[in-house]
């Protein structure tokens, strides 16, 4: 093949070019650290890239929903257990009660008496409330729970709220008031179960106050089974929340695998890039300096 | 022979060196003139290069050398396989140009292409899930579901642009193409008027060859030549010009057609692929991208309506229902209905669900996650833009290397270079040295003749 001086110089040029365009790349991929910044440098890289930084930001949310429900368990399980510890008074109080022998009529009115604060005080646990939203009213915003004594009649409704913890594991995170403290056809509502004691107490009723405490042992019971099942919501949280962490640790390795410049390699590409640069200037520089012209007198 | 004969045909090679020299300094002058072909001058002996005929016979006393006319250096079919490629280099870099152009306008991966704005949409869903009280989580859904339809509205406008842009190139190309047809039709005409074997010949005909190959690119122009010199530029199966007759060109906004039948011209190279572009690939790319827009539309409508306002209100419109494609997609703005400037329309709660309820805004918030649903969609969507790119690209790249290749085959031939040329030179000017030196050495015999002959003993 003939080769002329102007092909030389375009073959030259067209080396330098490449030498030039290869260490701009592994330039650009070590001072941007990323390796995709266009779609067609490597489309299958950047729609893992993408998905993964979806997943991340469905993470983020994922762990917000996690939180909230921690939050409104961890209310739940303060709750429960306060209405419990109430309860065991409240038993120990109608044992006392019973025992006439004992219990004279100061003695009952003024057992009557504390079952009454008792009672008040569940009442209010009824109208606690988590971020502003009553917690044991459903998805509703009544005044009072239970309202309209005597009868305790339950306000709220018996809407719930879901919180989608982890992908496809949704959790029912808030506790009904009428599972709680029972409906008013189950004859065990906590509310009127305390009244009925406080009429039978008052009345010196032994047989009543039975009635009364084996009432009052279904509805505790009935919390307690709450409890563990709040509990029990508790720890998949927690566990949950920890794999997250695992997952999220994951997706961010996932994401750096499709899109982040290995350093290292793009190190070695750049000096590559730079030795065949000067060397192909080096070359150029000798290439030009020699004609026939030189030679000719 | 005579010493006067000698004399005339020293006197030739006097002339034929001068002519090397001419056609050395032609040669050099033009060494980095684009499409020029190195010229040689064609010489024969006087007497021994003229077949001797029955009634012409030769000069047979003549002596000396007689200058033919001027040879190209170039190949006829090197050049047609640089038309070729010319044509499909031309086709794959309007491919490469404009898809660039296209994956440059959805602008991926950013924080501000339109896959983080619709996780961003989602994650202000789920945010007000958690608390569909706070007026602020109300607040950052309207404004994420705004600025999701203006990004939609962006990358449909730039896709537009692009198609705008493509038709004024088009417009463009048929100026050029006009006027290159009639360049090459008017040298069609120099060519024949012009002396045959003369060096001005050959110089239009490189410029002709330089023409119809810049027509290969812009429309894949094939020539033929003619016996008398001219050739004939076809496009698509017509002649575009014929001798020294052109056939022009006229672009609408979407296709190239020929101005005196206004059918449509069936060309090759970049104007080809500009009217696959503008016709099929970007209008395509547009509607893919309408079907995301028409996938969220439909989709969160469909959850939203189902879902109850602050005011108990069941039926609300997020996305305005008609508008379904990426240019008209935004928040509704129904007077009764429309959520645009009523976060408190927002269907946050499911329609069973109390004031505190934020299940619909939860179910919403997980459209993120479903199966062939709308990140699918625009992922998928991506994943087309991203490979034609790439392929666009990989065959540009491609076929400027091939193009580049026919270029340099036929350079090798044509191109000049200057060290040959100085060694012609160089032996051109001996051979002058030579001519001269015998004209001298004969100028010296006839004065030796002249002076002395018949002079005995002085």
């Amino acid at each position: 093949m003939r080769i002329t001086q102007p092909a030389a110089v375009r073959r030259i040029q067209s080396d330098m070019q490449t030498a030039r365009a290869n260490r701009t790349k592994a330039s650009d991929q070590i001072s941007s650290g990323k390796r995709i910044t266009r779609l067609s440098d490597d489309p299958a890289a950047a729609i893992d890239a993408l998905r993964a930084r979806r997943e991340l930001k469905r993470s983020e949310a994922y762990t917000r929903q996690a939180a909230d429900a921690d939050g409104w368990l961890t209310t739940y399980d303060t709750s429960l257990s306060t209405i419990a510890d109430r309860l065991q008074r409240i038993r120990d109080i109608s044992l006392q009660g019973q025992n006439t022998g004992t219990a004279g009529p100061e003695v009952r009115a003024s057992l009557v008496q504390e079952i009454q604060g008792i009672r008040a005080e569940l009442a209010s646990i009824s109208d606690q409330r988590y971020l502003g939203k009553p917690v044991f009213a459903g998805t509703s915003e009544p005044a009072n729970t239970f309202s309209g004594a005597p009868a305790y009649n339950y306000q709220g409704d018996s809407g719930t709220f879901m919180r989608t913890i982890a992908p496809g594991v949704s959790m029912q995170v808030n506790v009904n008031g009428e599972d709680v403290f029972g409906t008013t056809a189950s004859g065990t509502q906590v509310f009127q179960v305390l009244q009925d004691l406080e009429t039978q107490i008052t009345a010196g009723n032994s047989a009543g106050i039975t009635t009364g405490i084996q009432n009052l042992d279904t509805a505790r019971e009935r919390i307690e089974t709450i409890r563990i099942q709040v509990g029990v919501k508790q720890n998949t949280v927690k566990y949950i929340q920890d794999q997250r962490a695992t997952v999220e640790m994951d997706l961010r390795t996932q994401l750096s695998n499709a899109e982040d410049a290995d350093l290292a390699t793009a190190s070695i590409d750049l000096a590559a890039a730079d030795i065949a640069y000067k060397a192909t200037l080096s070359a150029a520089s000798k290439l030009f300096s020699t004609s026939l012209l030189d030679f000719l007198r | 022979m005579t010493s006067i004969q000698s004399m005339h045909t020293a006197l030739s090679g006097l002339i034929a060196a001068r002519k090397r020299v001419e056609n050395a300094s032609h040669n050099i002058a033009n060494a980095s003139t684009a499409g020029y072909s190195r010229q040689s001058i064609s010489q024969v002996a006087a007497g021994g290069g003229i077949v001797p005929r029955v009634f012409t016979p030769s000069p047979v006393e003549a002596g000396g050398v007689i200058t033919v006319g001027v040879d190209r250096s170039t190949d006829a079919l090197l050049r047609n396989r640089l038309n070729v490629a010319s044509d499909a280099a031309g086709a794959a870099a309007a491919g490469a140009k404009y898809l660039e152009r296209v994956e440059g306008s959805l602008n991926e991966p950013s924080e501000s292409g339109l896959s983080s704005q619709l996780a961003a949409f989602w994650d202000a869903w789920g945010a007000l899930s958690v608390s569909p009280d706070s007026q602020a989580a109300r607040q950052q859904v309207l404004d994420q579901g705004s600025m999701v339809a203006y990004t939609f509205h962006r990358i449909d406008t730039e896709m537009q642009d692009t198609l705008a842009f493509a038709g004024d190139e088009l417009s463009q190309a048929a100026v050029e193409v006009n006027d290159l047809s009639q360049q090459v039709a008017n040298l069609n005409a120099a060519v024949v008027a012009a002396s045959p074997g003369s060096s001005e010949r050959a110089d239009m005909l490189d410029q002709r060859d330089l023409l119809v190959e810049r027509l290969s690119y812009l429309v894949g122009a094939q020539q033929s030549m003619r016996t008398d010199g001219q050739v004939a530029v076809y496009v698509g199966g017509r002649l575009l010009v014929d001798n020294a007759t052109v056939a022009k060109m006229k672009a609408t906004t979407t296709q190239m057609t020929w101005e005196d039948s206004g059918n449509p011209v069936s060309a090759g190279g970049y104007v080809g692929q500009l009217h696959t572009l503008i016709n099929q690939t970007i209008p395509a790319l547009r509607t893919q991208l309408d079907g995301v827009a028409q996938k969220l539309v439909t989709d969160v409508n469909a959850l939203h309506s189902a879902g109850k306002d602050t005011s108990g209100n069941v039926g609300n419109l997020f996305f305005a229902p008609l508008g379904t494609t990426a240019a008209s997609i935004d928040l509704s703005s129904d007077p009764a209905l429309g959520v645009s400037g009523h976060p408190e329309r927002l269907a946050a709660a499911s329609a069973t669900g109390g004031v505190n309820d934020g299940s619909n805004a939860n179910l919403i918030g997980d459209l993120a996650d479903a199966t062939n649903g709308i990140d699918d969609k625009y992922h998928a969507y991506l994943a087309t833009v991203g490979t034609s790119t790439k392929s666009a690209r990989s065959k540009a790249d491609a076929q400027e290397l091939v193009l580049s290749s026919a270029r340099e085959d036929l350079k090798s031939i044509a191109e000049v270079n200057v060290d040959d040329e100085l060694a012609d030179l160089t032996a051109a000017q001996r051979a002058y040295q030579a001519s001269a030196r015998v004209i001298t050495t004969i100028d010296e015999m006839l004065a030796d003749l002249i002076s002395h002959f018949g002079r005995v003993g002085s």
